[in-house]
């Protein structure tokens, strides 16, 4: 190549890796800033669903690479930011207690995008998920209302998958929920009710107070953030991957921690028909099994 | 240019572009007809303009390894056949011989992508979707930024390195620059040193994916990111430079 000419490509090099500075995203990423506003138009639809003084973004989000996060406060549109590293290492949606705030952290948009394509879904759909945990906690101080010892998921698991028993109760209670979400003529309500918690009181003798409480546990919090997860996925993906993947897989057997996910989510549909009004008097101080059981007497 | 103009027509008589046009009818015929139905979250896609950005994705990518395969021997062949030797004797610079070959590489692979958007314009058209033919235009642009990683990666590697190790190389790049989403998600769930390494090794690969995740962006009408674009033309001018400044000793 002749002098002139190789001092222009030079030039155009210089140009693209100018231009490749200028156009790296720092700070808060556009993708991920889409998220929040995702969910606060979502929350024009949903509000708090019942759930009194409940909005996902009253809490930071702090949207993680593994290495670093960006933690952002969401106030009316206007998103104010800083970096910090990583609290979690890993792929995370979970929430952080800084002093006595609650802050939402889930995987930046680039990173969760695979997933998303592979389940439908959304990352705006994990921030209410795990905002839902935020305000457990910090509203009703959910987890200090927890008087025993939660058995870790792992180890909860090991004990309940094994036992025949128990999950074939649990399947059975499953399928019982299930008809206020399949069969549009599922009977009477109260029946439905005092059939379950029939079943569910059953189940209980065949385990001991550390496993049944951790269940309990495990059902309240989890059931109802997916509960809210499922109608913000709703809204968000429209009525039939809705019913496909949230009411389709319910009244399904899963090992592991999924079937609280389930459970809680189908006892709060019950409890939205046996008495719309519940969650005005819920404050995470029960379990859901004794919010049922209230309105069967 | 008359250098370039024969390593086309080589490919050309060697039949290269016979498997382009008869993989791209393949391809686009089972994603178009009732032989293969694609499923995505429980949902069946057959409305082209949901499957656009699907198949920009997978005739890239096929594109990329035909752009691979045309280009890995190219440059290792003219040695082998001494055809350096009487262009040298013509006053032709190495970096210029080393250019020409490049890009004669370079429109081939083109050319076989055409094929293969071409074939994809032709079922669009027969499933009445001619209003999408301008988009596939465009998207096509994105498939040739695409092919032209490749191509003149190939071609920089295939100078010095033998011809099975260059293959061999470059059949990593393009998976894990295809599948580079996927790839970050599970580098996302890796904690330590070791994830560290690794993640920054991943940023060294081509974002391919994000080359065909642009083109879909513009087919459905959403904002590009202009930094993907850029870096790609960043990743060509890199191999270029290689093309031209590497020398092989016996020239």
């Amino acid at each position: 190549m002749k002098k002139g000419g190789f001092v222009l490509y030079m030039l155009l090099g210089v140009t693209l890796v100018v231009s490749g500075f200028a156009t790296t995203e720092r700070g808060l990423k556009e993708n991920d800033r889409e998220m929040l506003y995702n969910v606060a138009e979502d929350y024009e639809e949903l509000g708090d669903m019942g759930f009194k003084g409940f909005y996902p973004l009253d809490y930071k989000v702090a949207f993680s690479d593994s290495e670093k996060e960006i933690l952002v406060s969401y106030d009316e549109g206007k998103c104010n930011f800083s970096e910090r590293k990583a609290v979690y290492g890993g792929l995370v949606g979970s929430i952080y207690q800084d002093g006595d705030e609650f802050e939402v952290i889930v995987p930046e948009y680039d990173t969760w995008i695979t997933l998303e394509n592979l389940n439908d879904e959304p990352l705006s759909v994990v921030i209410w998920h795990e905002g839902f945990h935020a305000y457990q906690n910090s509203y009703h101080k959910a987890y200090e209302k927890v008087t025993s010892e939660v058995i870790s998921e792992t180890d909860l698991s090991e004990v309940v998958d094994s036992n025949i028993e128990g999950k074939k109760l649990f399947s059975e209670m499953l399928k019982v929920l299930e008809r206020i979400i399949t069969d549009e003529n599922y009977g009477n309500l109260r029946e439905i009710a005092i059939e379950y918690s029939k079943i569910a009181n059953e189940r209980r003798k065949l385990f001991g107070d550390e496993v049944n409480k951790s269940e309990d546990y495990y059902v309240m919090i989890e059931g109802t953030a997916y509960y809210v997860e499922s109608q913000a996925a709703r809204l968000e993906n429209g009525e039939k991957l809705y019913r496909d993947n949230y009411l389709g897989t319910a009244s399904k057997y899963a090992e592991g921690n999924a079937k609280y996910y389930r459970l809680g989510m189908l006892e709060c549909m019950l409890l939205d028909k046996l008495a719309p009004d519940w969650k005005d008097s819920y404050g995470f101080d029960r379990t859901l099994d004794e919010v049922i059981e209230a309105y069967t007497r | 240019m008359e250098i370039t103009l024969n390593v086309i027509r080589e490919k050309i008589r060697k039949k290269m572009l016979y498997v382009t046009t008869a993989l791209g009818i393949i391809v686009v015929a089972v994603f178009s007809t009732d032989m293969g139905s694609l499923t995505v979250g429980g949902r069946s896609i057959n409305d082209y303009h949901v499957l656009l950005p699907i198949l920009i994705n997978v005739l890239n990518f096929l594109n990329g390894a035909i752009a691979l395969a045309i280009s890995c021997s190219t440059i290792p062949l003219e040695y082998e056949r001494r055809t350096s030797h009487l262009i040298w004797s013509r006053g032709i610079s190495q970096g210029r011989y080393h250019m020409s070959l490049t890009v004669g590489n370079l429109v081939t692979s083109w050319i076989s992508g055409i094929i293969l958007y071409m074939t994809l314009g032709v079922f669009a058209v027969i499933k009445g979707y001619a209003d999408i033919l301008g988009k596939i235009a465009v998207a096509a642009v994105f498939m040739m930024l695409y092919a032209a990683i490749i191509c003149m990666l190939t071609s920089a590697l295939s100078i010095r390195i033998p011809t099975l190790f260059t293959g061999t190389i470059m059949v990593i790049i393009l998976v894990f620059g295809a599948f580079r989403n996927a790839l970050n998600l599970l580098t996302a769930t890796l904690t330590g040193i070791g994830a560290v390494v690794i993640k920054r090794a991943i940023r060294l690969i081509p974002n391919l994916a994000g080359i065909s995740t642009q083109a879909g962006n513009l087919v459905q009408e959403k904002p590009l990111n202009a930094h993907v674009i850029i870096m790609a033309l960043l990743m060509i001018w890199i191999a270029g430079l290689l093309v031209m400044i590497v020398k092989r000793e016996e020239a």
